[in-house]
């Protein structure tokens, strides 16, 4: 059997499921109750807008004191995130604090949907597009969440 | 307007300054630049402190701070981290501007009402406790105590950055305070939390430094407000080291120019391998030789031939014996003059080039590898040697200090020795193949050289009789070896304060000092077989700028100057004999040239054992 899990983990995932928070629904893996499956659906107004992006997100052994692990498993055109679906996101480094929880975190990706940081690019390539061309690179965002963020 | 500058813009007259024989602070080692001290160490202050020294002084630092504001320790460290651990600074800013540091650094001083309810729950374990039983920062948000301990053991585990540990509530800032600290730490912890603090220390403030030795514990302060010039320390570990770049202690180059030599060095490397490989063979017999003792004076084990390992030159040519001053130094370019084609032209220049840089080097990396030999020499067969000869001789090793110091001194001259060829380098290029700096007029840079030269081969000459003696005659010739290590010792330690005030500074001062303010030097007393003399009349001044120290000289109408054509070399000689016989007057002997021995009649003629007649002076 699996070393117990945290009180606060059980606590977490239970409200997830309870309250899920608008545009995004978060579910532990039925045999990992550390691996979460997320969508996140692209915010209103946004390149995004009408995709749904698959996510999966981690809990370390040493969470809550270290961040959860995220990453995108849909492809995506933006500034802060890579072709692995790595994001560079403050809070997920080194502003990271165990009074955050996974519902935080997932809010501030959907958030960085919303709000592009071209200044502080993972995507070197991305970012530049953006910041030469924000018209075409919005464009071309679009055009990626339609061919693979879309649900067939 | 001075012509002669020659790009210098170090100010060393402000060493004075800070010369002075008190140096304020009680803890520490502080090394007071008395006579005895390294030659090279001499111009700066500084202090070396071991770790407990160093947390003493930390506490000093805090207690300036706490004494005055009313925080804790931890805060106050967290503002003298602000101010690089100027307690003043630190008490100064905050009185101008308490509420925006305060702010900046996180320290809080309004506390959130404290909680009415029994228990709380704390947002990290999701789970409820007695207030009683949590802790929070001066923020009052609570944590219970199990989330505060992983919360600071993760922060201390991943590094220095646990000094700036805040609350965690997102948005908050508030900085984790002592009281959290100490009840939450377990003792490892709090030893690594406090080993960064210290660290913290030595590294965010200026004038703190850690031995770059590898395994040294110990940090340096630097006592002088020399910005950022070359500053010469040893630490307790005895490795001799510059404050300012870390390389190796290199007086009396600043340290630009050293990294720019290091960085050539390995650029060239492969060149100087073979060729250095290739060179070296008893310049009589040819036979292969081996170098395995640092003094330059070799013999060959075949043919028994003594020459120089410098210049390949018979030994017999070198030394005060011959007349002359040693000259292996000197660089003279092999460049022949005639008619060349444009590609000849640019072929010989570029085989000048290797070969000038060659002369510079090989001698910068013999007199590296010397140092290292008698550095090893000195550290570990000596200490054997010493209590052996003390068991001989019936002598307290207190008494045989002379010779441990005679070999620091070599060890210690090997090193400016070896960077002065570095100056040379990069001072003269000019002179022969039109690299190094142009802006000083080549007949000036000429006449420097062969000052520079003259001065440099007459430390260095000292330091290879010491170097020798010291392998060779371990106490035997006590007085001998004492006067020649405070003679050498003496020579470079002016070599290097004259090359840093610059040599037009230095040349100047020679040309014009009158020959009545030397009495120890009478006019008549060049002799005309020296070594070199006959260079003087080479017109290497004429047809060119006249300089300031030339017509000064002529104006003055000075006769002994005069009369020998004003040659700076002419001129430093009279000094230098001053100066030697100043030396020789400090020392309380006058030294035979031929046998070395100390001789202590002023009055005679010739040694009292050898017989070969005095130098004049
Ligand atoms: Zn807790
Ligand atoms: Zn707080
Ligand atoms: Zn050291
Ligand atoms: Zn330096
Ligand atoms: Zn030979
Ligand atoms: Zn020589
Ligand atoms: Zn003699």
């Amino acid at each position: 059997m699996a070393a117990q899990l945290p009180r606060r983990i059980l606590k977490e995932t239970q409200r997830l499921l309870s309250e899920p928070a608008p545009g995004i629904s978060a579910s532990p893996a039925d045999d990992n109750a550390r691996h979460f499956n997320v969508i996140i659906f692209g915010p209103d107004s946004s390149p995004y807008e009408g995709g749904s992006f698959k996510l999966e997100l981690f809990l370390p052994e040493d969470y809550p004191m270290a961040a959860p692990k995220v990453r995108f498993l849909t492809k995506i055109y933006h500034p802060n995130i890579d072709k692995l679906g790595r994001i560079c996101l403050d809070i997920l480094k080194d502003k990271w604090s165990p009074a955050l929880q996974i519902r935080t975190v997932l809010l501030s990706i959907q958030a960085l949907l919303s709000a592009p940081n071209p200044d502080d690019p993972l995507a070197e390539n991305v970012a530049k597009h953006w910041k030469d061309n924000e018209q075409e690179a919005v464009a071309t965002a679009k055009e990626w969440t339609r061919m693979y963020a879309s649900q067939a | 307007m001075n012509d002669l500058s020659d790009g210098d813009d170090y100010d060393y007259d402000d060493y004075d300054d800070h010369m002075s024989e008190d140096g304020g602070s009680s803890d520490g080692d502080e090394y007071a630049f008395d006579s005895q001290g390294p030659s090279s160490s001499r111009q700066a202050q500084y202090q070396v402190f071991s770790e407990a020294e160093l947390r003493e002084r930390q506490q000093q630092a805090l207690s300036a701070v706490t004494s005055v504001l009313s925080i804790d320790e931890n805060d106050a460290a967290r503002l003298l981290r602000k101010y690089k651990w100027d307690p003043n600074q630190a008490n100064e800013e905050w009185f101008m501007n308490a509420d925006s540091i305060r702010k900046e650094v996180g320290l809080s001083d309004h506390r959130a009402p404290p909680t009415r309810s029994k228990t709380a729950v704390c947002s990290i374990c999701f789970d409820s406790h007695k207030a009683g039983s949590m802790c929070a920062a001066a923020c009052g948000h609570l944590y219970c105590k199990n989330c505060w301990r992983s919360y600071a053991e993760t922060a201390v585990n991943e590094g220095p950055s646990c000094l700036d540990l805040r609350c965690p509530t997102v948005g908050c800032g508030a900085a984790v305070t002592q009281g959290v600290l100490d009840e939450v730490l377990d003792k490892a912890h709090r030893t690594k939390y406090d080993r960064y603090a210290l660290r913290s220390m030595v590294e965010d403030s200026r004038r703190l430094t850690w031995c770059p030795s590898p395994d040294c514990q110990h940090a340096i302060e630097n006592l002088t407000d020399s910005g950022a010039v070359a500053i010469d320390v040893v630490c307790k570990c005895s490795h001799a080291f510059c404050f300012s770049c870390h390389e190796e202690a290199h007086r009396p180059v600043d340290c630009a120019t050293v990294k720019r030599w290091l960085i050539k060095n390995s650029a060239e490397s492969e060149n100087l391998n073979w060729i250095l490989a290739h060179t070296k063979q008893c310049p009589q017999c040819k036979r292969p030789i081996e170098k395995n003792q640092g003094c330059m004076h070799m013999t060959c084990s075949q043919c028994r031939h003594e020459f120089c390992w410098l210049c390949q030159g018979a030994w017999a040519d070198h030394g005060e014996r011959t007349g002359g001053f040693y000259a292996c130094n000197r660089y003279e370019s092999a460049q022949r003059a005639g008619e060349h084609d444009e590609e000849m032209f640019k072929r010989e220049q570029a085989r000048n080039a290797l070969e000038r840089y060659m002369h510079y080097y090989q001698r910068w990396a013999e007199n590296d590898a010397s140092r290292k030999t008698s550095r090893k020499a000195a550290q570990e067969t000596l200490p054997e040697q010493l209590s052996q000869l003390s068991e001989w001789t019936a002598t307290p090793t207190s008494q045989l200090n002379f010779i441990s110091e005679a070999w620091d001194q070599v060890v210690d001259c090997r090193r400016i020795l070896k960077w002065t060829y570095t100056y040379g380098y990069y001072t003269f290029g000019a002179v022969s193949d039109g690299t190094g700096d142009k802006d000083v007029a080549k007949d000036v840079l000429a006449q420097h050289q062969e000052f520079f030269e003259f001065n440099q081969g007459q430390a260095e000459g000292y330091l290879e009789k010491l170097h020798s003696m010291a392998e060779k005659n371990l106490g035997e010739f006590r007085e001998t070896l004492i006067g020649l290590t405070d003679v050498t010792r003496t020579h470079f330690r002016k070599l290097v304060e004259e090359l840093e005030k610059g040599l037009s500074v230095m040349l100047n001062d020679y040309m014009v000092a009158p020959a009545s303010m030397e009495p120890e030097a009478p006019a008549p007393a060049i002799t005309g077989d020296l070594k070199g003399e006959k260079s003087l009349t080479k017109p290497r001044t004429a047809g060119g700028k006249r300089t300031r120290a030339t017509a000064k000289t002529e104006r003055e109408a000075a006769p002994p100057a005069q009369a020998r054509g004003g040659s700076p070399r002419a001129a430093a000689h009279d000094r230098a004999r001053g100066q030697a016989s100043d030396l020789e007057a400090q020392a309380g002997f006058w030294q035979c040239s031929s046998c070395t021995l100390a001789n202590h009649d002023f009055s005679a003629t010739a040694c009292e054992v050898c017989e070969t007649p005095r130098p004049a002076h």
